[in-house]
Formats: structure tokens, sequence, C-alpha cells
């Protein structure tokens, strides 16, 4: 009995309420007449769409950098790579997996100053990191503007420069993971399975890593540096690697997002697209300071359940759409449960 | 203290300032705008602004960094005048009214922060900032749900059509620049709204005397060390608290004062940007996030909103495209907050380092300092 | 309980007293600040009781005068409930009259007839309810009537 009332203290209270209003919007849906099937194919989409942006910010989690408000950097990286490839007139695979490879040199490079950066300011990272962020993001809304990109599908047609600020990725790379080895059961469940698979490789790929020399090394960094120093590994030097993969996976994942979402969101976009990525890793069981694959991929399950469920179930007995005002409780008091709580090892 | 002069010392102490005032520099002959358009705006954007700003100054000397969290006494605000609006009550009467309305609400916001904060000691900024947009759930919940139907609302023209919930803007036409026109003073070509500097310099009179009190005492010396404080006898927690409902309650203030100068509301927006250009102002007026002034924040509004004025023109005229402009000085608004806060960490981390060279010799209190 | 020691039973007595003035600040906050909206209109009775002022000059407070003739109706936009309104016909020989009148707290709109003023009809003042006001009232009952159980609103847009 005492170790159940343990478990569900380290659990968190708000956790538990929050999985409970999953089960119940799940049980709720047929009653008023929302489809399960239609749900949970949203459900899916979603999830693969937004997984690898939470899990881009385990790395710096486990590296005691905290959460990774500055996630706009790796994104901006993205952006880069995705346009870059569309610039250059990359189609299908060629462009996705283009996307991808014209991202990374960006996401090291930015992920190193952005490493070099947080390393000088211990112990204030994450009230700088979301400025970083903020800035980074409205820094690159003037290169849009700017850049000589010149595809005509990519630029304002009156103008001929400038990019547009949403930018469709039909005829490009739209959907190729979620429509890859996809699963049609019934009339309106669809699975997509090319977009999970991919989740997966990735998510496998993490925890590999973390079980690596570096990667445990990483982990104790971020949970015992005093120890971790006497062991002979350099703090500073792996919480830059931390940094730097996280960027990296930041970058993948909006390129993940933006295939199955189908359009590439410029400008002000990216903005404060760290913050539902954040409230996923901590409704999936992460604190501030540990964070693991299967935090992951609870914690994105459950947010996108109730990102997807909340409009048709809660309107539909409430009479009122009021899921705007439920993801915002949620998802800030999930982070904000976080941050007050009292870490049992930091500094 | 020697007294030569560094220059060194100076760019770094004053980094911030001396980027603004460059750019700035640049973009006013650019922009083409005249200097008495200029002038005018700025005494406008002083009335409407400073207040706010100032509600940032007390938790800054308590330690605490950027009051983020000011943008629950803006919500405060905002409800205040809704139902002053409501019930019709016009000018000046209006504004002090909707600051009845607005304080006890302005106070509980401020204890709840100040309870959260207590919770988030080291993290006070970030947690500040993610309880603005927990806040703004429950200030949708509140305004968009429950007025007009549990809190009764008079009229149907600010309700929506469905019957509850408030409209997206509300026009405040009763309450509409009275303050700044109670006492508006031609002087040569500019109106000054006298009313509400005087509003302001009795906030800073407050604030100077608050300083001297032994709350104020108290907060300063929690700003400098926690554990000394403490063990001095200070209740650490409780001062913490005060500070931020003072901040609270002075941020509903200025936003009153902001959207009577505005002249209207845009519901469930107009809080959103508050604390970024309230932080913005005070940093880039040349404090810090350990220390202050009152004259940081007159600085840092003529400085933020000289270049707000100017940029997007500046933008048009030398890309023929104003919104370049507009993004260029939010980057610059975003970096200037970035930029404080960098410093702020650097120095604070130095700091310690130097204190534990200091000590290494002794071995005495190697984990034991925070 | 306990017994009470003088100095807590001071301090909340001041409290109290302080919840009191800031309850009454804001009672004479609204009563003095609360506004109203006048509309004075030159209309003769349809009955034919009395005629409408061939033209007048109508003042309310301090207010800037207004002009009206035949049939005109104008709005004055006053705060609190005591005011005084000075019509002045601008018949050669006819008597200018000045009145003082109150305005019920409650009221945002009220009609006020000078033609019926200056021919001693009463009542010459009376609570105006605006059209949009009433069809909206009637439209929400109507609404009400048509969905009593429901617990949370009803369908937005």
């Amino acid at each position: 009995m005492n170790r159940l009332k343990q478990a569900v203290t380290d659990f968190g209270w708000p956790r538990i309420i929050i999985f409970l209003f999953v089960v119940a919007l799940f049980i709720g849906a047929p009653f008023v007449k929302v489809r399960v099937d239609s749900s949970f194919t949203d459900v899916f989409n979603r999830f693969g769409q937004n997984a690898v942006l939470v899990l881009a910010l385990v790395p710096m989690v486990q590296a005691g950098c905290g959460l990774n408000f500055g996630l706009p950097v790796g994104i901006i990286a993205g952006l880069l790579g995705s346009t870059l490839a569309m610039e250059f007139g990359l189609v299908g695979w060629a462009g996705f997996l283009g996307a991808i490879g014209l991202s990374l040199p960006f996401a090291v490079a930015f992920g190193f100053a952005y490493g070099l950066l947080l390393n000088k300011v211990k112990g204030e990272e994450m009230t700088i990191a979301m400025y970083v962020g903020f800035s980074i993001v409205t820094f690159f809304a003037i290169l849009w503007l700017l850049l000589p990109y010149s595809s005509p599908n990519m630029v304002w047609g009156y103008a001929g420069k400038g990019l547009r600020t949403t930018i469709t990725l039909e005829g490009y790379w739209g959907l190729i993971l979620n429509d890859f080895l996809a699963l049609r059961i019934g009339e309106n469940f669809r699975f997509p399975t090319g977009m999970i698979l991919f989740v997966i490789l990735l998510t496998v790929l993490v925890g590999f890593f973390f079980r690596s020399k570096t990667g445990t090394a990483m982990t104790a960094v971020g949970s015992n540096p005093d120890f971790a120093r006497a062991g002979g590994v350099s703090a500073d030097r792996m919480r830059l690697t931390s940094v730097i993969l996280s960027t990296v996976i930041g970058a993948v994942g909006i390129l993940v997002y933006q295939q199955s979402f189908g359009f590439i969101q410029i400008y002000n976009a990216p903005l404060f697209m760290a913050f539902p990525a954040v409230a996923a890793l901590l409704i999936g069981g992460a604190s501030v300071n540990k964070a693991s694959m299967l935090n992951v991929i609870v914690g994105t399950f459950l947010f996108q359940s109730i990102l997807t469920m909340t409009p048709s179930v809660i309107n539909s007995i409430l009479q009122t759409d009021m899921s705007e005002v439920i993801r915002i409780l949620i998802s800030n008091g999930m982070i904000l449960y976080a941050l007050t709580r009292k870490t049992k090892v930091t500094k | 203290m020697s007294k030569t002069f560094d220059p060194r010392k100076f760019l770094a102490d004053n980094l911030v300032v001396v980027i603004f005032l460059v750019v700035t520099a640049f973009a006013v002959p650019v922009s083409g705008l005249s200097a008495q358009f200029i002038i005018q705006e700025l005494f406008t954007r002083i009335g409407r602004n400073a207040f706010l700003v100032f509600s940032l100054l007390l938790p800054i000397m308590a330690g605490m960094g950027i009051n983020f969290g000011m943008v629950l006494g803006a919500m405060a605000g905002e409800i205040g005048l809704i139902i002053a609006v409501d019930w019709g009550i016009l000018g000046v009467n209006g504004l002090a009214f909707a600051s009845l309305v607005g304080m006890p609400i302005a106070v509980f916001l401020g204890w709840i922060a100040g309870e959260v904060l207590n919770r988030a000691k080291g993290r006070e900024m970030v947690t500040g900032y993610i309880l603005g947009f927990f806040m703004d759930g429950v200030y949708q919940l509140v305004v968009l749900y429950m007025m007009g139907y549990i809190i009764p609302i008079r009229s149907p023209a600010i309700t929506l059509s469905r019957g509850y919930g408030i409209r997206n803007t509300l026009g405040l036409d009763s309450v509409r620049q009275s303050l700044d026109n109670l006492l508006a003073v031609r002087i040569g070509p500019y109106v000054l709204p006298l009313a509400t500097y005087m509003v302001i310099g009795l906030l800073c009179v407050f604030i100077i005397w608050f300083r001297r009190t032994k709350l104020g005492q108290d907060m300063r010396a929690i700003g400098q060390d926690q554990g000394v404080s403490h063990s001095a006898g200070i209740s650490v927690e409780r001062t913490r608290i005060i500070a931020i409902m003072i901040s609270t309650v002075l941020a509903m203030i200025g936003q009153i004062i902001f959207l009577q100068n505005m002249g209207n509301m845009a519901t469930y927006n107009a809080h959103k940007q508050t604390g970024f250009f309230a932080a913005a102002a005070l940093l880039v007026g040349g404090a810090s996030v350990s220390k202050a002034t009152i004259p940081n924040v007159f600085i840092g509004v003529v400085l933020l909103h000289l270049m707000y004025i100017v940029m997007p023109r500046a933008g048009a005229q030398l890309f023929g495209e104003a919104q370049i402009g507009e993004f260029f000085r939010d980057a610059l608004s975003y970096a200037a907050i970035a930029m404080a806060l960098v410093i702020y960490a650097w120095r604070k981390r130095a700091n310690a380092e130097r204190a534990r060279a200091g000590l290494r010799g002794g071995e005495a209190a190697a984990g034991g300092v925070k | 309980m306990s017994k009470l020691d003088p100095k807590a039973a001071r301090r909340w007595a001041i409290r109290a007293v302080l919840a009191a003035v800031y309850l009454a600040l804001a009672v004479i906050l609204f009563v003095t600040g609360k506004g109203h909206t006048i509309l004075v209109d030159n209309k003769a009775d349809p009955a034919g009781a009395y005629p409408a002022l061939k033209a007048a000059v109508v003042s309310i407070g301090r207010q800037k005068p207004m002009e009206f003739y035949p049939g005109d109706r104008d709005k004055f936009v006053v705060k609190g409930q005591r005011h005084r309104i000075r019509v002045k016909p601008l018949a050669p020989g006819a008597q200018e009259r000045e009145v003082e009148f109150r305005l019920p707290l409650g009221q945002d709109m009220t009609l006020l007839s000078i033609s019926k003023l200056m021919a001693g009809a009463e009542p010459w003042i009376e609570v105006f309810v605006a059209p949009t006001v009433q069809q909206m009232a009637a439209e929400r009952a109507a609404d009400d009537l048509a969905n009593p159980l429901e617990t949370f609103g009803n369908t937005g847009p």
C-alpha cells in the first residue's frame, strides 16, 4: 500500500488526472456520437507529427540543461533545410531526405553556438533559451523576406520575392512518411505506418545513444556533476553535445511535422512551438532533469489525444467550444507543476 | 571602487543600451519622420507605458528577476475595465472604479503568483512566464464563458451575440483618454498628458519612500542574500510574496492607464505582449535582472518606443517593406532581453567562481554556499 | 472562542473600516460617474395636445447648447443623476425655462421631450429602451424558453 502511495506521489497527481481525463474522453466519445476510429486516425497522425519534436527535448534534460524552450533554434535549421530543398527542386524521397541533409549542417552550427552560450549561463538556461528562441525566430523572419529564394511555389506571387507565410508541400514531399506503407482498416481508420516507423527508429536510436559511453556520461553530468567530474567527464563538453543533439533532432522533428501537416509555416509560426512539446514530455512523466524514451511516447500520445478529442467530445457535451481553454490550462498547468516541484538532486 | 573610467567595463555594463542607441541613431534619420511627430509620440507613450514598466521594479529589488507574471495584474485591470464599461461609468470615475474592482483580483492573483514562485526558487522568471500563460487560460474561462452567464453583464453591446462572453474588441469610449485629457497641457506644438504624468510621479515617490521602509529594506536584503536575510530574522517567503503582490497591483493600474490611452481593448490579446514590452523597456533602459532604478524606466521607455516608432518607416525606406522594420524591432527587443539575461547569468557565475576561488584555501564552504 | 486580545481586535476594526471605506469609495464613484444618455426630442403630440417648439436652444448642465427644430431628436451624454436643463425658445418674447431633474440610477437611456416640458404636460421625462436591446432581450427570452434544460449556454457560432 505504501509503495502504491509512493508511486502515485512520484508520478504526480496532475498526470493521473490527465490520464483519467484521456480515458474518460475515449470512453465518452461514442456516447456523444464521435467516431472513435476517425479519432484514432487523428491521434496517430498527430502523435507521429509531434513525437520527434518532443524527443528533441530529451538530451538537454538528461544533461542537466533543463527544458529546451529554445527548441525553435532547431526548428529554424529544419525550416532552412526544407526551404532550400524546395528551392533546389527536390521532390519525393529525395526532397524529404535532402531537406534533412541540408538542415543538418545548420542544426549542428546553430546547436554549437547555442550550446556555447548555454554553457556560460548555467542555472539560467531555461529563461535564456526561451528568449534565444524568440530572437532567432524573429531574426529569421527578416531573412525569409530578404534571402534570394526564387522558386515560384514559395515566394509571393506579386512581388516575386520574399517567402509566403505558409508554403504547401504538395508535389514535393507532403505526406511522404504518412503514406508509406499506410494501413487502411475500414472506412475511417488509417494508420500512418511510415511516420510511426520513422518515429520508432529515431526513438530507438536515441535510446541506444543513451546506453553508449557518451550517453551515460551525459546522463551522469546531468544527474551528478561532481561525480561526473571526478570520473574525468567534461561537463561543458557533454552539455554542448546534448544541445547540438537536441537541435539536430529538433530540425528533423519539424521536417516530420511539416510533411504530415502538408505545409511549411515560417515567420512567427515557430515562436511558441516549444511549449506544447515541453508540455507533452512532462505529461509523459518526465521532470525538469530526467526524461526517458517512454516519457516521450506516452506523453505525446496522451497530449495529442487530449488535443484531438477535447474539441469533439467536450464541445458536444458542453455545447460550446472550450477546447482552446482546456488546452491552455492542461499544457501550461503541467509545465508549471514540473517547474514548481522540489527537485531531488540539482546544481 | 576605483574612479578611473574603464571603457571596457562601461561597455559591458551598458551593452544593451549602446546597441539600441546606435541602431536607433541610424534609423531615426532614415525613417524621414519629423522630429515634432516623434517627440509628440514619445510624450504620449511615456504616459501610456511607464507605469507598467515600474511594476517590475520591486521583484527585481527582491532578487526575483523580471516578474513576467505581471501579466496577471494586466488581466485584473482588464476585468476591472470590463465591469466599469458595462456599468457605464464615465471618465476618470470609470478608471478609478476599474482599479477598485481590479484591486482585490490583483491582490489575490499576486498572492497566488508569489506562492508559486516561492516553490520555484532559482527559476522564477521562466515560472512566472508560464504562469502568465496558464492564467491566460483562466482569464479566457472567466471572460469568455462566465461573463454574462455566471458573472452578470448588463450591456448586450459588449457581449457576444450568443449571449455570454465578452466581445473580442471592447470599445472603451466611456473612459477613452479620460486621464490623459484631465489635465492636458499644450506646450508649443506638443500636448502633454499632465495628469497621467502626475500619477506616474506619485508612483515614483511611492517607490522611493518604499525603499526606505522596513519592508523595502528587507526586500533589498533578500535580493542580496536569502540565507543571510533568513538568519537575520526576515521572513523571506512572506516578503517575496508581498513584492509580487505589489507588482501585480501596479501592473493592474498600469494596464488600465495603458488601455485608457489606447481607447479600445483587444479583450483576449491585450495582455499577451505586456510582459514582453515592459521587460524589454526596462532592460533597454540599462537595468539588469538584479538591479533596476527609476531612471532606467524612463530611459528604457523612450529608447524602446523611439525604435518602435521609427523602425517600420526605416524598414520601408531601406528595403521597400515596412514589415522588415517590424520584424527587426521585434528581433532586437527579444535579443535585448536575451542579452541582458545572458550578461546577468554570466556575472552571477563569475562572482560565484571568484567567491569559490577566494574560499578555496579555507575549504570551508565549497558546497554550502549557494 | 478565546478572548480577543485588544491588539488583534484593533487590527480587525481597522480592517473593517478600510473595507467599508473601500466599498463606499466604489459606490461614490459609481453614483457620480454613472453615465446616462439623454435623448432630447422636440415632437408634437400625435393627438395634438401640445405642439413642437418652432426653434429652441437647449443646454444641459454646462454642455454645449444645441438647437432644436420641430421633429428633431439629439442626445446628451451626462455623468451623475442630478441635472439642470435650460430651454430657450427662439421666438421673440418667449419665456426661457430652466428645470432641475433627477435621472434614475439604473437607467442608461432616458427620453426627454422639450415640447411636453414647455407645454407643461407630464411625464416629460421617460425611460427609453433602444429597439435593438428590446429585440435582443426578446430573442434571448424566446431562446431560453426553447432550450429550458440547457446547462452551459447555447451553441456558439
